[in-house]
């Protein structure tokens, strides 16, 4: 196995990353892209080492740091929009030479795989890790740094501590279509920790509003007692990167399966 | 090195801004590094940053690399130069004593945990417990005291007390301590520390 460190480049700076590959050639690609603020290596080294374990399963992997401010990436953009993660998937896309793709993308950056993954050609699958789809604001997700918030988010606030809770926001309509539009390209899973309360709320939702749609849902791993988002927990860490490599076998499996029936 | 790795990009930017060149590396057991957090030592950790600074010296084509320790790292930024590293020391919000500083850790992640005995677990990363003692000879405080450069502690006015060596310059940045540091805090911090350097460099080069 190597470990290649990169900068892509993009429209909006370079973005710094990590390619894992295995020795011999590698069956499929895949990306990993961590929420806001999420380096390449995360917490406790979870996204290197389930970068290594998937290169174990015979994928090449890139890693990339989170753009704005975060890691090697450009310090000059603040920008949270799927553009710049396209042309990461793009980069990648050509030094890979037509391999399909797995999309993995963590709390917001299940966000950037959804969006890639309703667009992207030859998506072998795309994983979701503790995801959010309610509508986003630019300003908050980044940090502006100043500490400054809405007066609707103000009023949230107040609210939630006034009578300790309050309805949770409204999913994000791009998001939802861009998951109905890869649920009809691709394989699609995710997996979250019980006590993820936001995220579980956001993917029942994300669920029943694909169920209306008269679309199947997809599938949705839950961790008993367990703490996904932030990965506090070393049982959390190890879970995580078993699950999602069981995934990840399970997508070249079936590709498999898929060479020899045609 | 984690919650801290913002300030580490500022100060290498800040240093290749003013002409210079500036490496940063992941312990072992951090990042992207192989090896084990829990097997950590502060030999190996020494070991590692002198490792970074022989293949900087071959990327840049340039030797006499100085190593800045930020937090905990300062206790082991003096050491490369007992095996023969380092003009400058500039060491920020320095932690010198370990075992002091491990305690407190330890009393934090037991805190965090509720008590349910994840004591040597914070924020999800294992606490490098065996990165807690030096080996003899290897004091930092004394390391510190017997650097033959311009060394100097950066820190912020009201940072918690912390014994430093006499002799070492303590650049005060106007600011609150936090633990840990905000984004701004952090671009403040390494933006005293790049002046400090470039200060240093100067009247080395002017002697």
């Amino acid at each position: 196995m190597t470990d290649q460190p990169v900068l892509i480049p993009t429209t909006v700076g370079p973005i710094g990353g990590m390619v894992s590959e295995p020795e011999g050639g590698a069956k499929a690609a895949a990306v990993l892209l961590a929420g806001v603020g999420g380096r390449r290596f995360g917490v406790n080294r979870l996204w290197t080492e389930l970068a290594w374990d998937l290169v174990g399963q015979g994928y090449v992997v890139l890693r990339v740091d989170y753009p704005g401010g975060q890691g090697d990436s450009s310090l000059a953009t603040k920008d949270g929009s799927p553009g710049p993660f396209r042309e990461v998937v793009g980069w990648f896309r050509e030094r890979t030479s037509g391999l399909p793709i797995a999309l993995i993308g963590s709390c917001f950056g299940a966000r950037l795989a959804a969006t890639a993954g309703a667009r992207e050609p030859q998506v072998l699958g795309v994983g979701f890790i503790t995801p959010t789809f309610v509508r986003w604001k630019q300003r908050k997700a980044n940090g502006n740094g100043d500490g400054s918030s809405s007066l609707a988010d103000r009023v949230r606030r107040r609210l939630k501590k006034k009578v300790g809770r309050v309805a949770p926001l409204a999913l994000d309509p791009r998001l939802a279509a861009a998951v109905s539009a890869t649920l009809e390209r691709t394989r699609v899973w995710a997996v979250v920790g019980e006590k993820d309360h936001r995220s579980r709320t956001d993917l029942s939702r994300l669920q029943t509003m694909l169920q209306k749609q008269g679309r199947e849902g997809f599938q949705v791993d839950e961790i008993p007692g367990t703490i996904l988002h932030t990965q506090p927990s070393l049982h959390g860490q190890r879970t995580t990167r078993e699950r999602v490599v069981e995934w990840a076998t399970r997508l070249l499996d079936q590709v498999d399966q898929e060479v020899v029936g045609s | 090195m984690l919650q801290l790795n913002d300030l580490d990009h500022h100060l290498a930017l800040g240093i290749a801004r003013l002409g210079g060149a500036a490496v940063l590396f992941h312990p072992p057991g951090h990042g992207d590094s192989t090896g084990s957090i829990a097997d950590l030592t502060v030999q190996q950790h020494v070991a590692a940053a002198l490792d970074a600074g022989e293949v900087a010296a071959k990327v840049v084509g340039s030797d006499g690399w100085s190593f800045c320790g930020v937090r905990n790292g300062a206790a082991v930024a003096p050491l490369p130069y007992l095996d023969g590293g380092g003009r400058l020391l500039p060491m920020i919000e320095p932690v010198l004593d370990l075992p002091r500083h491990f305690e407190a850790l330890r009393r934090r992640a037991r805190r965090v945990s509720l008590g349910r005995g994840d004591d040597d677990i914070l924020f999800g990363h294992p606490l490098p417990t065996r990165a807690e003692t030096t080996p003899p000879g290897r004091d930092p405080a004394e390391g510190v005291s017997r650097f033959p450069g311009p060394a100097a502690a950066i820190r912020f006015s009201d940072s918690p007390a912390e014994v430093l060596p006499e002799g070492l310059d303590v650049v005060e940045v106007p600011g609150r301590f936090s633990n840990p540091p905000g984004p701004r805090e952090q671009a403040t911090m390494a933006s005293a520390a790049v002046r400090w350097i470039a200060e240093a460099a100067m009247a080395g080069v002017a002697q």
